[in-house]
């Protein structure tokens, strides 16, 4: 598949992306010396118990994501931005209905691994992770599972990741992207809007997840109007399939940074022990996760690790971030946390987030993530590509690019 | 891998204590038979605490305290991932037990809240950490070895027996014509695909790092109570010239001498006195090891060397805190120094040790003992109950200590001690001649004024304290004696805990039931888990001499 | 009685002792005896079907309890279960002064547990199918029939005659008080082959035995000591509070024995010395009996280890040839004859011709190469071997000595004829031993020895004779590899309890009452 240029803006690295590199270091000593510094009304929580504590008290610290929603969605409210309410229940609620645990299995992974597999062998011997394999392989799964299709002429990998990079990576509001954003959002919804109509047009609703939809709203469901299947599609195809490019190119390169774990990955993915496969990814992962850091607004006057000596009094209205990639190498909580372990105890990861906003797609994600690089890792004399292209490029909180060679 | 012990004491709410007993109930009921198609018989624990070796949770009541509630847990590395591992497992179970406990009246007090607040999701390890206790003496029967590494090396020991069997009863069994060499290469050869590990040499069970820092610690505290036991007599060794001095202190050391060998027999009926087994001057033996410090020649060298190190250690610090306050060369005072150092240790043997000694024994004859403790039935048919259902056996206590400057003195430091010498000595499992012990510990509570202990053990409760009153009598009787209704002592280290059947009855009736308890390798013992170290310490050579393949051959 | 007038406790010891008066009188003779030139033995179990304690005066114009003086033409022994004492008329309050597992029962559910009869609500192949078919009570809930037991009467008499025409005497005298006969043994000890008394395995029984010295009570009945206190044999001696009540024990105490509140309105000799105030010392010189039927299957046995062998022949055709009869020393481990295995074969015998027995397992055999770690004599009693060095090796000997009992135990049944071929006949051991704590003594043997699965670092196998089914280890000097045999269950439990064996006062009280 030829590269497509135009999916991520280009950004400059530069002093960010070695800011990035220090970060580990930087939380390793604040989580010793401060571990809840703050800047005005920014607070950043680095240790494990603290982040744990934060994700979980979903009351006091709620997430930041309605204004930006209310642009992408037009308005109609999404369960990512809502509090632990009625509607929020009523919401996931719907959807689990519809988006069941046991399609993992028997739709998403077998089609996951074929189309990866695909995009391996076509590779034939190099082969470009972030686009070629990943990006190409999530967007097709999903977009099939959930029934939307690109629109006319354009590209949902595009649009979907503006409008993932407008809500979730786009904390300086950069106008251009808004401009962007702004004529993608409506447009996306028309598109989805157009699909449905189309669907009840024809009569046959189909298999997949917006079929599911239609036919809840057939018998009468609640939570199943035009609009809240069409934001719930939406708000999927935005926050599910950018990420896994984002992060699974950065698990690859870790685990070319470390050869033994490198070679005990292949041999896992050789021998089918997906479970231990799981183990390298998440772990590699753990090195480098999606983001160092999730952000909560307080809405009211809270404490933060009472009864310890790093007790802090967190002020209503604050930005709290907290720093999950720092928790997950707490050595407090974490044993060995600087040893690259694929046997870790769950709890140990909190890539998905934690309480609430648990990420929705979170066992889709465990089952899948490692099968994307399942055909890749099964390939042997898997390195890098020579030079710069062999390493890991980032264009803002995104993968760029990582080139690698196999027999 | 370092292992550690430690507990958590909390007091519980007196109407809570009911409601405390049964949650703990329903957990053990839970773990003991999970429901179907869930996981193995104390699995979510096995599994999700990877780090744990032996838990209990029990509730002591008491007729002068309030019930208290301890989690006692032993497991390898640090607290901090032991604590996070717990919270992820049984979370939800702990908090809830907390909510049955009292809020703590110091600055842990918020933290109690917060966690226990209704509906509340503060993370429970800081709490935990912020009450964990510290054992004053402890002992790990199977010091350094890791629980993965006691598993994977027990799977190892079942899958050496298999391939040593020969199923067929009329084929021949190729083993039993080799040698043990060739025993040990085929063995290896064998189970070295499924055993991969093998190919890695053993991990270090104590680091020279942390064997320095146990010895360095001993000698610290052997080298401070010197000093304190000194005082006395350099104060005096300043005013008085030593030819003086000496002879006051001989003449004074005379007398306590007297007297002590005057009161030095059991009184009537109270005297239990044991052929072997106990500290005594008996136990030392040219039969031990020269390494070991129980050979006699062994020890006076030891003791000589310390002394010397003691004193120079003494006259350089003495003498460089004399440059401080005078202001004099160090020239002038080094002298006189060593002069007051070298006379107040000679005045710890001449007088303050017989003179503390004296003062115990007075203690000791006056002491009272419980003949006849009060053992509740219903708590015996319950411990009854739980006793013997695998190789190990759990047991935890709790007593008060006996009051008076002396006893706190003598009991306090005495614990130090034995804990400190336990890591020295104590490094292959073996207490005395006795090894069923995995992991025990002792630990003050409620300011001091009672002592709990803990023990996680191999056999029979039965067995296991008739292996304290046969073989290990004299540092029991030391870590236990100075206990309200310890049986009659005598020197804090004789008789005691050879008057057996006294001993148990006073053991049994200070434990409550342990009510909840994991073992997380139920099968083995420590002589057992020794066995498995040995042949995986022998197959992870890629070959041995003769004479290592003959003795390790043994083992299979 | 003359001195050196008594027979030794068995036969084939080489250490007698006896009693001083006037404990002599007071002891029944079983403490002291084996009665073994008494060839002839019944066991007569006794229930009272209504309360009382007149039926032991008739008993004793029949069948007079012998006391530990001298020598009888014929012999009897009696004890009483708890639930049998109940019945004489001993109130709550007396009972409770008894050992905690006596007034239990050995059928108490934890203690089934840690005897290996019963686990987790089963009985054990140890055990005969559907439980045993008598006891004190029955609180273990057995499926078959089952006897209640109040007392054991055991009747020692030369001929097989007399003791039958004894024990039918006795029933025509008991019945009309309502104590009946419910179950009954006929025991004896005639010598087999070589003139030695073997169980039905073939082997020579009763070999080792404790020792009791102290309170210069105990003396030696050689008749060249001339009444003086016996030494303590180093290997065997037990402080004589370990098998009677009321003499200092190896805890440094009088062994604590029952005591009953004194009434004046009773006559009887029993001795305020020893007991609380107030109260008369019942347990002196009496002490704990405990009783298994264990039913031996010869067949089973001789076959099962016929097959190891053939198995073993299998597996290592340059093997010296290893018998049946071979591996059954090896599960015993003494010879037939009774001598001790060790490296070099048998210890040989000690200069009075008979099995030399003071000896220790570490020295000699500290692998076990001879004398098997795990066979039945080092699992009953592994005297020094458990010593982890020779420096530990008196402390751990000393410390085995804790935890002996005497054995006064014999056979039932014909012999076999054909040790190969299952008759269908009950056959066995009536498994009798004396101690003072019987949780510290006889229940410590059967837990932490006999039947523990970690004995000397062994691994997941109980003792090869009376353990269940299950494997052997066998070392041998030479030979690099362990021998592992697979044992079946050769002896199952018909029916236990404990007594308690009242002194010959305390026997006049309870008669009184």
């Amino acid at each position: 598949m030829p590269r497509d240029e135009n999916i991520l803006r280009q950004k400059a690295g530069g002093p960010m992306v070695w800011l990035m590199a220090l970060a580990p270091l930087v939380f390793r000593l604040l989580r010793a010396v401060w571990p809840i510094p703050h800047f005005g009304k920014t607070f950043v929580v680095t240790r494990y118990d603290d982040v744990r504590a934060v994700f979980l008290d979903d009351r006091t610290y709620r997430v930041p994501y309605r204004e930006k929603l209310d642009v992408i969605m037009g308005g109609q409210p999404f369960f990512l931005g809502m509090d632990d309410t009625a509607d929020y229940r009523r919401d996931t609620g719907a959807m689990r209905q519809v988006v069941l645990r046991s399609d993992v299995p028997t739709l998403l992974a077998p089609d996951v691994e074929r189309l990866a597999q695909d995009a391996v062998d076509k590779g034939n011997g190099q082969l470009e992770v972030v686009d070629s394999l990943v990006r190409h392989v999530t967007f097709k799964v999903f977009g099939k599972y959930f029934g939307i299709t690109d629109p006319p002429g354009e590209d949902l990998r595009v649009w979907a990741t503006r409008l993932f990079e407008f809500q979730f990576a786009d904390a300086g509001n950069d106008p251009a992207l808004r401009s962007e954003v702004d004529h993608i959002a409506p447009a996306l919804c028309a598109h989805v809007l157009a699909l449905i109509e189309a669907r009840l047009q024809s009569g046959m609703f189909g298999d997949d997840v917006l079929g599911r939809c239609l036919t809840m709203q057939a018998k009468g469901e609640i939570g199943f109007s035009d609009d809240q299947i069409r934001t719930a599609l939406i708000g999927f195809m935005v926050g599910g399939p950018p990420q896994p490019p984002m992060v699974l190119p950065q698990a690859l390169e870790q685990l070319l940074r470390r050869p033994d774990a490198l070679a005990q990955a292949q041999q896992a993915a050789r021998d089918g022990d997906d479970a231990l496969l799981a183990g390298f990814v998440f772990e590699a992962m753990r090195f480098d996760p999606l983001a160092p850091a999730l952000p909560r607004v307080a809405t009211q006057k809270s404490v933060i690790a009472v009864g310890t000596r790093h007790m802090t009094t967190i002020p209503s209205g604050a930005n709290v971030y907290a720093a999950f990639s720092s928790a997950m190498m707490d050595e407090r909580r974490i044993p060995s946390p600087l040893q690259f372990n694929p046997r870790r105890q769950p709890h140990e990861y909190i890539h998905f987030g934690h309480g609430l906003h648990t990420c929705f797609g979170i066992h889709m994600n465990q089952a899948l993530l490692p099968l994307m690089l399942k055909p890749l890792l099964k390939r042997s004399g898997l390195r890098r590509a020579p030079g710069r292209p062999g390493h890991l490029s980032k264009s803002g909180a995104f993968s760029n690019a990582i080139n690698v060679l196999y027999d | 891998m370092k292992q550690t012990t430690l507990s958590v004491v909390l007091e519980v709410q007196p109407q809570s204590a009911d409601n405390l007993s049964a949650l703990i109930g329903e957990l053990r009921h839970r773990e003991d038979k999970p429901p179907p198609g869930s996981s193995e018989q104390y699995g979510r624990l096995k599994n999700g605490v990877p780090v744990l070796h032996f838990m209990s949770l029990s509730v002591f009541p008491s007729a002068d305290y309030d019930p208290i509630f301890v989690i006692e847990a032993n497991f390898d590395g640090p607290a901090g991932v032991f604590w996070g591992q717990l919270e992820a497992t049984l979370g939800i179970e702990l908090r809830a037990m907390l909510r049955c406990c009292k809020k703590p009246a110091d600055q842990d007090g918020p933290l109690y809240l917060a966690v226990t607040s209704p509906d509340s999701r503060v993370p429970l390890a800081p709490y935990l950490e912020a009450r964990t206790l510290r054992p004053s003496v402890f002992h790990h029967g199977t010091r350094g070895m890791d629980r993965d590494r006691i598993l994977r090396e027990g799977e190892l020991f079942l899958a050496t027996r298999r391939v040593l069997t020969q199923s067929s009863p009329t084929l021949a069994n190729p083993y039993r014509a080799m040698t043990a060499e060739q025993i040990h290469a085929n063995l290896r050869a064998a189970l070295q695909p499924d055993f991969p590990w093998l190919d890695i040499p053993a991990p270090i069970r104590i680091s020279r790092i942390e064997r320095a820092g146990d010895l360095a610690r001993l000698i610290i505290f052997l080298f401070l109570l010197l000093a304190c036991l000194s005082i006395p007599g350099a104060v005096i060794a300043f005013i008085s010239p030593w030819q003086r001095f000496l002879v006051i202190f001989a003449v004074l050391g005379c007398v306590v001498a007297f007297a002590l060998y005057l009161m030095r027999a059991p009184l009537e009926g109270l005297g239990a006195p044991s052929r072997s087994g106990g500290l005594t001057a008996s136990s030392l033996s040219r039969r031990n090891k020269l390494t070991s410090l129980a050979h006699p020649a062994t020890l006076a060298i030891a003791v000589m060397v310390l002394l010397a190190l003691y004193i120079a250690v003494a006259s350089a610090i003495g003498t460089a805190l004399a440059v401080l306050f005078t202001g004099l060369p160090v020239e002038t005072l080094w002298c006189p120094t060593i002069r007051v150092v070298a006379l107040g240790l000679v005045s710890v043997f001449l007088f303050t040790i017989p003179a503390l000694v004296f003062w115990l024994r007075r203690l000791e004859r006056r002491d009272a003992s419980h003949d006849a403790p009060p053992i509740d039935s219903d708590m015996m048919l319950k411990m009854g109950q739980r006793e013997d259902r695998i190789a190990q056996n759990h047991m935890g206590s709790v007593v008060l200590v006996k009051p008076g400057v002396l006893r706190t003195l003598l009991f306090r430091t005495g614990h130090r001690g034995l804990g400190l010498v336990l890591r020295v000595v104590a490094t292959d499992g073996y207490l005395g001649s006795m090894r069923t012990i995995h992991f025990a510990h002792w630990a003050f509570v409620n300011n001091g004024s009672r002592l709990m202990f803990f023990s996680n053990f191999d056999h029979s409760w039965e067995s296991y304290l008739d292996d304290f009153i046969e073989k290990a009598h004299g540092g029991l009787t030391l870590a236990w004696g100075s206990c309200i209704g310890f049986p009659p002592t005598r020197f804090l280290v004789l008789d005691g805990a050879s008057h057996g059947r006294k001993f148990k009855a006073w053991a049994r009736h200070s434990m409550a039931v342990s009510r909840f308890w994991f073992a997380a390798y139920k099968d083995y013992t420590v002589d057992q888990i020794e066995r498995h170290a040995r042949i995986a310490n022998g197959l992870r050579q890629i070959a041995l001499t003769k004479k290592e393949a003959d003795a390790w051959v043994r083992d299979l | 009685m003359g001195k050196g007038s008594m027979t030794p406790p068995a036969s084939l010891s080489s250490a007698g002792w006896k009693l001083k008066a006037p404990h002599d009188a007071q002891a029944q003779g079983i403490v002291v005896s084996g009665f073994s030139d008494l060839y002839w033995a019944e066991a007569l179990f006794l229930e009272a079907d209504q309360p009382g304690s007149g039926w032991i005066a008739a008993l004793r114009t029949v069948a007079p309890i012998t006391d530990a003086t001298a020598k009888q033409v014929r012999s009897a022994v009696l004890a009483f279960t708890c639930p049998g004492l109940a019945k004489l008329g001993l109130d709550e309050h007396d009972l409770g002064t008894f050992a905690t597992p006596f007034r239990e029962g050995m059928y108490q559910e934890d203690r089934l547990r840690r005897l290996g009869d019963k686990i987790d609500g089963k009985w054990e192949p140890t055990v005969i199918p559907g439980g045993p078919v008598w006891g004190g009570n029955n609180n273990a809930q057995t499926s078959g029939p089952f006897k209640t037991v109040h007392a054991l009467l055991l009747l020692y008499d030369k001929t097989e005659a007399g003791v039958q025409n004894w024990a039918d005497q006795l029933a025509k005298t008991l019945a009309p008080f309502g104590v009946n006969i419910v179950h009954k043994l006929s025991l004896n000890l005639q010598p087999g082959e070589n003139k030695i008394a073997r169980e039905h395995f073939g082997f020579a029984d009763g070999m080792s035995q404790p020792i009791p010295y102290g309170d210069s009570v105990v003396v030696s009945n050689n008749p060249s000591s001339n009444n003086r206190p016996s030494e303590r044999n180093p290997w065997h001696g037990v402080p004589l509070g370990e098998i009677l009540l009321g003499h200092a024990n190896a805890h440094h105490e009088k062994a604590p024995g029952p005591y009953v509140r004194s009434k004046t309105n009773r006559v009887a000799d029993l001795t305020r010395e020893g007991a609380p105030e107030g109260f008369l010392n019942l347990g002196l010189n009496g002490s704990y009996m405990i009783v298994r039927e264990l039913r031996q299957d010869v067949a089973a046995f001789w076959n099962s280890l016929k097959a190891n062998a053939e198995r073993i022949q299998h597996h290592d055709p340059s093997a010296t040839p290893v018998t049946a009869d071979w591996i059954a020393e090896r599960i015993i481990g003494r010879t037939r004859d009774g001598h001790l295995l060790c490296p070099a074969g048998a210890v040989p015998p000690a200069p009075d011709g008979q099995p030399e027995n003071d000896v220790g397992f570490l020295q000699k055999d500290p692998y076990g190469h001879g004398c098997p770690l795990g066979s039945h004599v080092r699992r009953s009693n592994p005297r020094d071997g458990l010593a982890p060095d020779l420096a530990a090796a008196q402390t751990i000997l000393d410390a085995a000595n804790n935890h002996r009992i005497l054995r006064r135990g014999r056979k039932f049944g014909l012999p076999a004829s054909d040790p190969y071929h299952d008759d269908g006949q009950e056959r066995g051991l009536l498994f009798i031993c004396l101690n003072s704590d019987i949780a510290r003594q006889f229940e410590f043997i059967q837990q932490t020895w006999v039947l523990n699965q970690n004995f000397a670092t062994l691994f997941d196998e109980t003792d090869p004779l009376v353990g269940p089914k299950g494997r052997f280890t066998i070392h041998e000097e030479g030979k690099p590899l362990r021998r592992i045999v697979e044992v079946e269950t050769f002896i199952r439990m018909a029916g236990g309890e404990y007594f308690f064996l009242p002194s010959i006062p305390a026997l006049d009280y309870l008669a009184s009452l």
